[in-house]
């Protein structure tokens, strides 16, 4: 059950015009964003290897390519999780998925996965461009992998943000900006974070997703930080089981 | 409440926030019947049905499918109905084919009968011609027979279809009434409507609801056809008044529409009769004499303005 209604979204996304644009400029992005670190390590290249404890060529480019290809990916990921219930409600087809013998639980689920294809879609094309590194020098396969799962981790949390906002409201333009929004708060957090993590600055800390996602681009898997993208997961997509519920209660 | 229902609704509330939706209804609907729903528009036709197929959950009352609680047992219940809601519920970026083998999973045909279900609901909603066609591209008609199809594919025993011919042209809404019709041969079908010729045309039985209560539960005609060829519709040649009438006997009311067409009500048939006998003799140039139709549209009219005026006294005496 799940995995039908799964592959309904991923679907959905797919077979529309939208979804296929949509990747193709992330793509875009994320390549030029690739190409311009590949050229500033080139340029620099012989500075940095007369650094002690020199970054290598996977190093340099995948840990600051990543990190702004987050941001690039939090602008892009609210676009595609508005239309998940928002779409279905205005659509009318939410009566065939509450009137189906399927849970709460399972549609929420189904939809969630049929997100997770698209991201994995997104991280396994994207994961091609630092492999590509391979051809002209030796690639950090292991931090390359790291970095990766990282980023699959980051979108998913992201897409969890996602699909609940898109519960809340009828309108996927309203679900897609309230989603960019608080995942924008949730990028400044990391603003007011300084080396300084003490007090009320350790929640600060604690919130943001980036400085969980940090540790990932520079090849390490921390279990903490990966529990904490699970956590962010069952939370929103706990809150989203429960708005449908109250849906056919109370609306 | 007979255990063989194959929907039974039990004091069902419904509300939303302080406006009470639906008040305390009770109704059954037997295997091989077709029910209708009327009601004027905002009388809770829809929020009934949403409730039935468990997209609503009720505020309190219990609603049981086949026997088996929509509160308790949600799936089972679920898998033996079929909902067509007032929108057809399609993905306009899907092939006929396509959606309907997706709605066939959905209601967990097993997978071997996917591909038999499907043919066998295309070839008896008449979706041959469009089976690959984009359902965005289809006209109204093909739109609302690819949602009854939707609504039987995995082979329910309860269908409810919410005004189901609602934008159609007349020549579609004979198709579908035909439909749904031979729907009614094998499982219990369950409909809405605001259109009262369409419940006499499909329904065997029929329910009134208006502001959320039940007003009438019964056959869709009035009960004997004297009671009803009581009312005559009369038209004369010339201008013709009040005193006229004066001298027919067993008359009960005269309404003038125009001074040559009139409503005439008499106390039973047989007065009816004698009556125009009397007219023509006395010379009156009678062109019709028409006894009404027994017809579901009096009843319906006669309870929802009764309902009107009782709501309006009942506000002035608040007032």
């Amino acid at each position: 059950m799940i995995l039908i209604i799964a592959r309904r979204e991923f679907g959905g996304f797919a077979l529309t015009p939208f979804g296929p644009v949509l990747l193709a400029f992330c793509q875009l992005l994320l390549a030029y964003l690739f190409l311009s670190y590949v050229d500033s390590f080139l340029v620099r290249q012989a500075e940095l290897a007369a650094l002690p404890n020199s970054p290598g060529a996977t190093q340099w480019v995948v840990t600051q390519w990543l990190a702004i290809a987050s941001i690039v990916m939090l602008a892009a990921l609210p676009l595609i999780t508005m239309k998940s219930f928002s779409d279905e409600w205005r659509g009318g087809t939410m009566s065939l998925l509450l009137s189906a013998p399927a849970s709460s639980l399972q549609i929420v689920l189904g939809k969630f996965i049929g997100i997770l294809a698209v991201i994995g879609l997104i991280v396994a094309t994207a994961a091609l461009m630092p492999i590509s590194l391979h051809l002209g020098t030796t690639a950090d396969f292991g931090l390359i992998a790291a970095a990766m799962l990282g980023l699959f981790l980051l979108l998913m949390a992201f897409a969890a943000i996602g699909l609940y906002m898109s519960s809340l409201t009828r309108q996927p333009s309203t679900a897609a900006f309230s989603t960019f929004g608080i995942l924008l708060l949730l990028w400044l957090l990391e603003w007011t974070v300084t080396d300084d993590i003490t007090g009320s600055r350790a929640v600060f800390a604690y919130v943001s997703l980036f400085r969980h996602f940090q540790p990932f681009i520079q090849g390490q898997i921390v279990v903490a930080d990966v529990m904490y993208f699970v956590l962010v997961c069952a939370l929103f997509l706990g809150l989203t089981v429960r708005r449908l519920e109250a849906q056919r209660r109370f609306d | 409440m007979s255990a063989s229902a194959l929907i039974s609704v039990d004091k069902v509330r419904r509300q939303y926030g302080r406006l009470t939706a639906v008040h305390e209804l009770s109704f059954t609907l037997q295997r091989g019947q077709v029910l209708g729903l009327l009601g004027p528009n905002g009388a809770g036709k829809s929020t009934t049905l949403q409730m039935v197929c468990g997209v609503l959950a009720p505020t309190s009352g219990e609603i049981a499918i086949d026997g088996v609680s929509l509160a308790k047992h949600p799936l089972r219940a679920k898998q033996r109905l079929g909902y067509l809601a007032d929108t057809p519920p399609v993905y306009p970026e899907m092939r006929v084919v396509e959606y309907l083998t997706h709605c066939a999973r959905l209601r967990r045909v097993a997978g071997r009968d996917v591909a038999k279900r499907v043919a066998d609901v295309i070839e008896r909603c008449g979706l041959g011609d469009v089976r690959r066609r984009l359902i965005g591209q289809l006209s109204k008609g093909m739109l609302q027979r690819v949602g009854i199809a939707q609504a039987i594919v995995h082979q329910p025993q309860v269908v409810v279809l919410d005004e189901p011919t609602i934008g159609l042209d007349p020549l579609q809404i004979l198709e579908i009434r035909r439909l749904i019709r031979r729907l009614g041969d094998d499982y219990g079908v369950l409909i809405s409507t605001h259109i009262l010729p369409e419940v006499q045309a499909v329904c065997d039985r029929v329910l009134i609801i208006n502001r959320g209560q039940l007003v009438y539960d019964g056959p869709p005609v009035a009960e004997s056809a004297a009671q009803s060829a009581r009312i005559v519709d009369a038209r004369f040649s010339q201008a013709v008044s009040a005193e006229h009438f004066t001298e027919l006997q067993g008359l009960t009311a005269a309404k003038a529409r125009s001074p040559q067409h009139w409503e005439l009500q008499f106390v039973d048939d047989a007065a009816a009769q004698r009556a125009l006998a009397t007219a023509v003799s006395e010379g009156l140039a009678v062109r019709s004499w028409q006894p009404m139709e027994p017809s579901l549209e009096h009843l319906f009219m006669e309870i929802v303005t009764r309902d009107e005026i009782a709501a309006a006294a009942e506000a002035e005496v608040r007032a």
